[in-house]
């Protein structure tokens, strides 16, 4: 019996992974940079939340320009440490 | 009632009050977005019917970027985002169609990463810096 329910807690407890992959691809408007990130504006409707970008993480640092656009994309892991170095949460059912 | 059972029960409660993935508002990535996304041309491409990649019963799928932000409320969270999508078409009017990109991006029948052929994706175009607003092509 108890393996029957550890079985449905751990099949209802599996993600809900829907048809989305697992890259997360962010453009951000560069406002400011030194040597080691990137701060910029990634979200239109928050115009005034800045956002620190690691410049490792941008595939072609030379873009970097003030008031230009960075695109870069994240995996899973890149995501939740990009989110924890912001203090911002993940979306509410982001499971991916 | 043992301490088991009500564990389980307790685990039971908190994973159904989990949010659903409804909080994430999602639409294609060709229909435009706030940071012109759509200006890139991996981007600017409607879904596309897939007949190689089935889903359950010999269903087609459907692959393409979208675009999804979260409902604004509450406390601050993640900016808006671009990824890859795919779903089953649904039939309309006798013709297999691509269904909106929320539906997309809520079927849980098709995972992109079980496909067995994924189309080209933005990963491998490279991050680009534009004017304006507009973003340089990436190579596919």
């Amino acid at each position: 019996m108890k393996s029957i329910i550890f079985s449905a807690i751990t099949f209802i407890a599996s993600p809900v992974f829907a048809g989305v992959s697992p890259g997360h691809i962010f453009m951000c408007k560069v406002t400011g940079f030194d040597k080691k990130e990137v701060k910029g504006q990634c979200d239109p409707s928050r115009p005034k939340a800045l956002m620190k970008i690691p410049r490792e993480w941008l595939a072609e640092d030379n873009q970097v320009k003030m008031n230009k656009r960075v695109k870069f994309i994240l995996d899973d892991k890149q995501y939740g440490q990009w989110l924890a170095m912001n203090n911002l949460e993940m979306p509410k059912g982001k499971s991916k | 009632m043992n301490r088991f059972a009500i564990t389980s029960l307790i685990t039971l409660i908190t994973l159904f009050s989990i949010p659903s993935q409804a909080e994430l508002i999602c639409k294609w990535t060709a229909q435009g977005t706030d940071v012109n996304f759509a200006s890139d041309e991996i981007f600017s491409k409607k879904p596309t019917l897939e007949k190689e990649n089935c889903g359950t019963n010999g269903t087609p799928t459907c692959t393409g970027y979208i675009y999804c932000s979260d409902n604004k409320t509450g406390t601050p969270a993640a900016p808006p985002e671009a990824g890859f999508a795919a779903c089953e078409a649904v039939k309309v009017e006798g013709k297999w169609r691509c269904p909106d990109a929320q539906t997309c991006h809520d079927d849980v029948n098709v995972i992109v990463s079980n496909l067995p052929r994924i189309p080209s994706k933005a990963a491998a175009a490279p991050a680009g810096a534009s004017d304006g607003g507009a973003v340089r092509e990436g190579t596919k």
